[in-house]
Formats: structure tokens, sequence, C-alpha cells
């Protein structure tokens, strides 16, 4: 099978969805003309003239001029450059973007794709390395996604721009520039949105993760394996709405619990996973829930400190020892 | 801070001990020096002191339970102060090594099933969903999880009683359980006629336990109940666990004391006084370093020659004995044996015997001499493989050179472990003793 990167195989999803749709168009900083800071967009200008719109320094602009064009009947896809940067267009993201479908009674939809390259790089210092999908789960009318791998990256993307409701596209700007297999068009198998993937089976701890954080998951299980333990390995994907029974259904059986991500640990997205397992499967639970994340401080610029901020497959090998 | 109180190690071969009792109860103040439990080895009953000032704020190992050495079996600290989690001092018992240490923490030791009435009960809700299910009480079920929890494994790999499943499970009437609760009776120790029990049942056992304490009063005044002390308990295993290992055969022979006799009385003419105790440490001594067969020991499908000879001296006290040795006995002159003797008896008599003189004999000597006796077959004193009985020195008439005489004769007997020492081997290591002690010149040989 032929292997391309996670950044290749989101150019792919957009392509093919812009020669579906004509009503598909790409709006953002730097894209037209640059073909994306990380060469995501790279040779769409050039197969679909016009559909691929410079904007303004102005996130603002470019959530709200989306929703605008959706609200038109467009199907835009819009990029935020950093997810950082999302800050700035708050506003259109949690007021616009995630309630104008439900406060015009449905009469209205919001098609829109707002894609956000997000994650340490190394380097980018507190205010373009951050992971933020956390919180955007706490807004009721955005789906949030974040694939873990090229051929998850290009099937979420394409599920999300045929999605009716906004979805924000969280993409790692690390895994942009990995490599794997990815099937050819005609073997794709569509993405549902709202759905994990159980990756790996096991028996004694189920490891939970998305997006980068899952290749700490699979190093943790890979380590764990050598020593004859076996760990399930989950691939949330969605983060909202996201798969319970999945994950309930893996805790039912494994009785451990291992969740990481790469974002602050504290109000992360695990919480919630966290919290729901304590509801709803207390009793399946033979020891506690591990949780690994980044600590509570903006992230450091220095290298030596930035490797002292991130999680290792150790940690969690280390914590799932304990609780065995 | 509170300070842990720690099964003590007494020993070089003490693993664990056993609570005999505790000197002080929950609330006391303790004072730094004062003895505050007894703890019972499988060779006598040591009184353990405070290493601090406080009070006792809880005790983790009750009476009777057996623990690894160096395990937490209670606190001391102020009045009123927390104690830590019970699972977190724990496994305080071996030295990791460094490279067990950097792979894995490891699991923390097992705690002891024994809680307290009404203690709470760590278990994940998964452990206590299982025990739920299978109707066990979590109290019961040991511990092995991260921090002393009860996990899932322990509650699945809890094989309870017959009889506390029964108990666990019992079932009544809402009657019965009315009455049974305003008499304060346990429904447990009530058996049911019909599967649950019913009021009769409960009236059929006031009665039964009436008669039955009725009975008890009579049979008080004939006899008398009291348990065990440490010391006797620790005999009655030892003893028991001999019979079990060994198969034992008692040889007996006489000695002809006249030379010996006559040698004492020169050392006594020296001032050098010793007791025929001490000559027979010096002798058999001797004797065991040429059959090595008799100074060894046995484990599993091995034979482990001592290159030494511990000699135990049974010591008889007012409530039971104990074994000291005289370690290297065959290097020691008899003077210093005698000196050794003496000291050994009297620390025994006032219980101050260090734990390590009680371990790691290789023979035993057992005299019953004083008391008459004439024959008798000790039981080896285990892990060694034979003891030798003294008996009483009488005078005989005996026939020498053809010609009837009377002589100071003394009976031997000798209890060997078949496993290891045949009948000719210890036939032979009787006569040996023999030689050496009718010419005592030979020692020196």
């Amino acid at each position: 099978m032929r292997k391309i990167t996670f950044s290749e195989a989101t150019r792919e999803a957009m392509a093919e969805e812009m020669e579906k749709y004509p009503e598909v168009f790409v709006m953002g900083e730097d894209l037209a003309r640059q073909g994306g800071i990380f060469g995501q967009f790279k040779g769409l200008p050039a197969e679909f003239p016009g559909r691929v719109i410079d904007t303004p320094i102005s996130e603002t602009f470019i959530v709200g001029g989306g929703v605008g064009a959706a609200l038109g009947g467009a199907r835009p896809v819009v990029d935020m450059h950093f997810a950082d940067f999302i800050g700035v267009c708050m506003d259109e993201v949690l007021n616009q973007m995630a309630k104008v479908r439900y406060m015009f009674g449905g009469q209205a939809k919001i098609p829109l794709v707002l894609r956000a390259p997000d994650g340490l790089a190394g380097g980018g210092a507190a205010q373009h390395s951050q992971s933020v999908e956390s919180f955007f789960i706490h807004i009721p009318g955005i789906k949030v996604v974040a694939p873990s791998n090229p051929y998850d990256a290009k099937m979420v993307l394409k599920a999300a721009i045929e999605c009716d409701d906004p979805v924000l596209y969280f993409e790692n700007k690390v895994l942009y520039k990995e490599a794997a297999e990815v099937p050819e068009k005609e073997d794709e198998v569509p993405y549902e949105i709202g759905k994990a993937r159980v990756e790996r089976e096991g028996k004694d701890v189920t490891i939970i993760s998305y997006s980068i954080g899952m290749k700490n998951a699979r190093a943790a299980a890979d380590a764990l394996a050598k020593d004859g333990v076996s760990a399930e390995v989950i691939d949330l994907i969605t983060l909202s709405p996201w798969d319970k029974e999945t994950v309930l259904n893996s805790v039912r059986k494994t009785h451990r619990l291992c969740l990481v991500s790469e974002c602050v640990k504290q109000g992360g997205a695990m919480a919630e996973v966290a919290a729901t397992v304590a509801e709803e499967a207390l009793e399946y639970l033979d020891a506690p829930i591990l949780r690994y994340g980044a600590p509570f401080t903006p992230i450091p610029f220095a290298p030596t400190l930035e490797k002292l901020y991130r999680v290792y497959p150790e940690d969690l090998v280390k914590g799932i020892k304990g609780i065995l | 801070m509170a300070t842990e109180i720690f099964m003590p190690k007494l020993g070089l071969t003490m693993t664990e001990g056993t609570i005999d009792s505790w000197k002080k109860n929950v609330g006391d103040t303790v004072q730094k020096g004062e003895i505050i439990l007894s703890v019972e080895t499988d060779k006598l009953t040591n009184d353990v002191e405070a290493d601090t000032d406080g009070v006792l704020l809880k005790i983790l190992v009750p009476e009777g339970e057996t623990v690894p050495c160096k395990t937490v079996i209670g606190w001391i600290g102020a009045a009123g102060e927390a104690v830590p989690d019970a699972g977190a001092p724990a496994p305080a018992a071996a030295p990791e090594t460094p490279a067990a240490a950097a792979s894995a923490p490891a699991p923390a030791a097992a705690a002891p099933a024994a809680r307290a009435e009404g203690e709470y009960v760590l278990a994940t809700p998964y452990a206590k969903k299982l025990a739920k299910e299978k109707g066990f009480d979590l109290a019961r079920i040991p511990a092995t999880g991260y921090k002393g929890v009860v996990v899932a494994r322990d509650v699945e790999g809890f094989v309870p009683s017959a009889a506390s499943t029964a108990a666990e499970a019992v079932k009544a009437s809402p009657l019965a359980a009315k009455v049974a609760a305003d008499l304060g009776i346990d429904l447990k120790e009530v058996k049911a006629a019909h599967g649950r029990i019913l009021a009769e049942d409960l009236l059929r056992y006031i009665s039964e336990t009436r008669e039955k304490a009725e009975a008890g009063a009579d049979a008080a005044e004939r006899e008398e109940v009291k348990p065990m002390s440490g010391m006797r308990k620790a005999i009655a295993k030892n003893m028991l666990n001999s019979h079990m290992t060994s198969p034992t055969v008692t040889f007996n022979l006489g000695i002809d004391m006249t030379e010996m006799k006559r040698y004492r009385e020169q050392l006594k003419a020296k001032e050098i006084k010793v007791s025929y105790t001490d000559l027979l440490v010096k002798f058999v001594a001797k004797a065991l370093t040429e059959f090595p067969l008799l100074n060894c020991s046995v484990e599993d499908n091995k034979i482990i020659y001592k290159h030494y000879v511990n000699m135990g001296v049974a010591v008889a006290l007012d409530n039971g004995l104990v074994v000291p040795n005289i370690t290297d006995a065959d290097k020691k002159s008899l003077t210093e044996i005698s000196a050794e003797v003496k000291e050994l008896a009297k620390l025994a008599r006032e219980g101050k015997l260090p734990p390590e003189k009680l371990s790691g004999g290789t023979f035993t000597i057992t005299n019953l001499g004083m008391y008459g006796i004439e024959s008798f077959s000790p039981i080896i004193n285990q892990p060694e493989v034979a003891i030798l009985g003294v008996n009483t020195m009488e005078d005989k008439v005996v026939v020498r050179n053809g010609e009837i005489c009377i002589r100071p004769i003394m009976n031997l007997s000798l209890t060997a472990d078949h496993r290891v020492v045949d009948g000719s081997v210890a036939a032979q290591f009787l006569q040996r003793v023999k030689s050496l002690m009718e010419n005592p010149a030979l020692i020196l040989a």
C-alpha cells in the first residue's frame, strides 16, 4: 500500500471534496500564495482557481466570514494557522459558529470546518504550541475531532467537510510529517464522526488517547507487552461527541484505565472521560484511573524546560505497573 | 510524627514472628524502653520495648497473628495524631536491588487479612462488586494490590472456609431477625432447620445455649482451661514438627564412668570444677567431628554437613525448656565450655538468652540423669538429625576380666533421624563416645 504523510493526506481529502462539491472553498492566511504554513494546501490553488482564498490577518473575519458563507449555502473550510489563534475569534466560534443553527430553529445549517494546527513542535513557546481542544468540548454545537495518523487525517477531514454542522479539526504539527499507509480512494472506509477505534486489543489495562498522544499510548503498550502486560489501546479520534460506549466496554473488560494527552492535564478532555467512567462504570474499576498530561503552566520556550513539560511513554509504563 | 512499631528481627534465622500479646491497649501512654508487646518466634517469646515516648495509636496486627519481620505492626505517636495509610510503609522488608528498583515498583506486600472490627476495608470498586456477587465478606480478604488495597484478583483467589461462607449468607425471617437483634444474638450462630432461620430455630438455640452454659458451670470446677504461653506454643509446635519430620530410632548404651570420674577428680584437685554435662559436651563434640553424618541437617533432598559443632544443651525452666547452644564446641577447651554452659543456663533461667544463641545448633545433649532416669527417647531438635539423652550414673554390678565388680555406669540414649543416620552409623558413633569417655586420655589424641 502507498505511504503518504499526514499533511499530504489532508491535502488529498481537500482535493477530493473540492472535486466532489463545488460549494467547498478554503479561506485563511497564506494559503493561496504559500500553500499553507505547513504545506498542507500545496497545489490546491492551481488545481481549484479562485477557491483557495487568502485573507487579511484577521481570525475574527476568517471564522465570521466562514459562518456567513455557510449560511449562504457554501461548505467552507477555514484555516487558523495556529490553533492558539482561536483566542482572537472566540466569539465567532462560541456564539456564532456553534449557536446559529440552534438559534434559527434549524432553518439554517453551518457546514463549516475550522482547521487548527496545534501541539508542541519544538521551541514554539507559550503562544504557538498549545493544544486547546479541551476548551471546545465544553461548547455544545461544535464537533471536535483530532486524528492521530494519515489515513484518519484524510477520512476524518472528508467526514468533517460533509458534515452539516460545524467541526473543529485539530491537526498536530508534528504529525504532519509522519507518513503511513493510506488506501487508494476506492478502498477507503468512510469515517463516522463520534466513533473511537480500538486500535489494539488487550486485557490488563485500557490506554486511551487521541492525536499525538497516541504515540505515547502505543509506545507504552509496546513496552508493557514486553513485560507481559496486555494493554488495550483506544484512539478516541472524535473528542465531542465522544464514543462513550467503546470506552466503557473496554473498561468493563480490562478494569484499569490510563488516559494520556499532550494538553494541560487540568480540565483536559481526558478529565471528561475519567469522570464519565467514574460515573457509569465505577464498579468495574480495579485501580485508580491514571491520567497523564502537561503540567499546569505555560509552555516553556527553553528546550530543556520544554522537555520536562512533555509526557513520555515511560511515565505511563511506570504508572500502570504501579496499579497492576 | 507517628512512629512505626515493627515486627523485630530477633536473630539471623528469624523470618517471621507471632504477636504473643500486646501489653498496652490503643490509647495507652507508653514510654521509651517500656515493654509494649511480646513476640513469639519458633524458639521463644521475647518482650519488645517501645522505641519512643507517646501514645499507642494503632495496633495493626492482633494477638496470635504471624507476620514477616520488619512488617509494621502498630504505631506510636502523639495523642489524637492520624496514622499514615496502613499499607504505605509496609514493604520495608528486604533491601531492593538497584535493578529491581529501576524497573518497576514492587507490588506492595500483602496486608494481613485481619482487620479491626468495623474497620473500613480499602478495596477497589471492582473488587467490591466481585465480593458482593460471590457473597464474600471483604474484611476477610487479604489485600495484595497497590497501597494495600483489596483488588479483584484477591477476591477471585479468595477461598473462604466453609463455615464462614455459610455464616455470611444468613437468611432469617423478619421476626427471627428482630428477636435476635433484641436479645443480642448473632444469627450466624443459629442453625436453621429449613433454609432460613425462623423464630422457632432461635428459641431452640436459646434453650440449647442455656443448657450448655449450665453444664459448663459444673465442668469448670473440675477442669481448668488456660491458654498456652508463648513458649509452650513454641515447644508444642517444634516437637510436633520434629515428630512429623524425622523417622527416629533410639539407641541405648551403658558407659563405664570409672575413668571419667577419676579424670574429673583430678581436675577438681587442681581447682578446675567441671560438671558431667561439660565433659559430655567436650567428648561428644570430638566424636561428632569424626562422624559428620550425626552433625548435619537435611533440606529437601540435600544433606548439609556442618564443619563445626554448635552443641545445644537443653535447659529446663519452670515453665518449659530452651536449648541454647555452645558455638564451636569442638574447638573450645573444657574450661571455656564449662564457663559457657553455666552462663547460658543462667541467662536461660533469667529469660535473657540472646536469640542468636537459640539458633544454629548442630547437635543437642539433654540430661535427665539428676532425676534417676535410666533410659528415654528424646525428640530431635530440628533441623538437627540427632540428640543425645544422658541418664543417671549408678553403681552397678558388672563383670570385668571374669570377675564380678562394681562400676559407675551411665546410660546414653541416642535418638537419630533414620533418613540420614543408619543404625550402624549411629551405633558406631555411640561406641566411639563410649570409647572416648572410658578412656579420657583419648581426648588429646
